[in-house]
């Protein structure tokens, strides 16, 4: 809050004669100079698609259904490549939410050889040239791939995620889905732009 | 009754004589600084029915009122005094206007008027933001009141824009009532548009409110939301941040080299899934960073 002072006559009676003097006036000029809040007011800058992804992701688990050598353990979702926004929404996430019971894992893995046996591999567009090697890593594995980039769910990732009219929405390729061995839900079928 | 006529004649000059002291006593009181005994002779006076209808009378019970009030009550936002002193100027003044007193008068209001007013811009603050409201229309009314051509345009917008940004505050502190008061908060910005379209704090922080919102939506979004509810949730989001763009884009407009604006358009593109834009804006916010000038191309508009 700032105040200008501002010169203002005002005539008073003195014991002589009537004069002038000063009156301080302050004025309102609070919100002229400079804003009144910012996005920093939010805190740290919070990735709205992020977590609009995590909600995404959380909903595939209870959608799809991975086989028998699949249901024990921790449930494994790992993000290849750069994306720490997602990882923070994802392991927030994994604090609060299980599937089926089983915790879950999130892991940020910066190679393909690093997937191990994780459910889900998340792969930023940032990322895409690893996309192939990924591809080739989880061939033969329940393994779902998530891209997020045109074009991507025609070559071999089972999700895509798409923006549409400013949205974020997702295709589904079904057909890479049965090669892993994955089930999906009609629910999660009927959500998704379907390719093959 | 040569006797009777006498004593008439010697009652009358004793009460105009007694009356008339009644007046110039409050003065030289004044003119003393013996306020307490000035304000008993003149209340004195303003009862005496030879002085009742003199402009002096009441112009000067003002100015004795007012010296009351700037000893004792200066700090009292409800000061008695104060008003006791406007009602008796204002009763100078409308007595007869033209009068060697009303030039004192109407500055002694408009003194008045700037009291109201200091009171206003001292209370915005989530406590005392009524007394803000109350004091800036008892402002105004006293400036109308001398001033019946007053022009408040530019004295509204920085009430408006004070009084918005109160909300605001108060919507962050008091969780419950955020919705209410964002929405006051909204209003006071949209009537400050409406008197000022190219004002760019109201844009700014139009365009902020709607994208908080969105960002508190979004925070607040449980994991476990349905596909459903989040296809919902998406276009509810949407409409916000869409919402929201506009008045950031007028306060780009207005201000290219503002950085919050930057950062606010950066942010809202990116929310709306325009990654295209929301890499400019942060190339721009590069560029400032850098100590350049950020680059002038492509605005949002284009």
């Amino acid at each position: 809050m700032r105040f200008i002072p501002k010169v203002y006559y005002i005539y008073i009676l003195t014991k002589e004669k009537f004069v002038k003097k000063f009156l301080i006036v302050l004025t309102l000029l609070f919100m002229i100079a400079l804003p009144a809040f910012t996005p920093a007011d939010q805190g740290p800058k919070v990735d709205t698609n992020a977590k609009i992804k995590a909600v995404f992701i959380y909903n595939f688990t209870k959608y799809i259904e991975w086989p028998a050598d699949y249901q024990a353990g921790d449930f494994t979702i790992a993000i290849l490549g750069d994306n720490a926004s997602l990882y923070k929404e994802l392991s927030n996430m994994s604090k609060v939410k299980k599937v089926a019971n089983r915790p879950f894992t999130i892991k940020l893995i910066n190679d393909a050889s690093q997937i191990g046996k994780s459910h889900i591999v998340y792969i930023p567009r940032n990322n895409n040239a690893v996309v192939g090697k990924a591809l080739s890593t989880v061939k033969g594995k329940s393994t779902l791939i998530v891209t997020e980039s045109p074009g991507y769910a025609q070559r071999g990732a089972t999700i895509n995620f798409t923006i549409t009219g400013g949205q974020q929405k997702f295709e589904l390729n079904k057909s890479t889905a049965q090669q892993h061995n994955l089930k999906v839900s009609s629910t999660l079928e009927n959500k998704a732009v379907l390719v093959n | 009754m040569r006797k009777i006529f006498y004593i008439a004649l010697l009652l009358f000059c004793t009460n105009s004589i007694v009356g008339q002291n009644k007046l110039t006593n409050a003065v030289y009181s004044l003119k003393n600084n013996e306020l307490d005994k000035a304000k008993e002779l003149i209340d004195a006076a303003a009862e005496d029915s030879a002085f009742l209808n003199k402009p002096a009378t009441w112009y000067y019970r003002g100015f004795i009122y007012k010296d009351l009030f700037k000893r004792d009550e200066a700090s009292d936002i409800n000061s008695e005094l104060r008003e006791k002193s406007i009602e008796y100027f204002t009763k100078a003044y409308e007595m007869e206007k033209g009068s060697p007193f009303s030039k004192g008068c109407v500055n002694a209001i408009k003194y008045f008027a700037q009291t109201f007013y200091n009171q206003s811009a001292t209370s915005f603050n989530p406590n005392d933001y009524p007394i803000a409201v109350s004091s800036f229309e008892r402002y105004k009314e006293l400036t109308k009141r001398i001033n019946p051509e007053a022009d408040f345009t530019e004295k509204d917008i920085q009430f408006n824009l004070a009084i918005g940004s109160t909300f605001n505050r108060i919507a962050t502190i008091d969780s419950n009532n955020a919705d209410v008061n964002m929405a006051k908060s909204i209003e006071y910005y949209r009537k400050v548009l409406s008197a000022d379209s190219n004002n760019f704090s109201a844009n700014y922080n139009l365009g902020i409110i709607y994208y908080n919102k969105g960002v508190e939506i979004v925070k607040k979004m449980d994991y476990g939301l349905d596909l459903d509810g989040l296809m919902r949730m998406q276009d509810e989001l949407f409409e916000i941040f869409r919402t929201s763009l506009p008045y950031m884009k007028k306060a780009y407009d207005l201000d290219p080299r503002r950085r919050e604006t930057l950062i606010g358009l950066e942010g809202i593109y990116f929310s709306m899934n325009d990654v295209e834009k929301s890499e400019l804006f942060k190339k721009k916010i590069q560029e400032l960073d850098g100590g350049g000038e950020p680059s002038s191309g492509d605005t949002p508009n284009k």
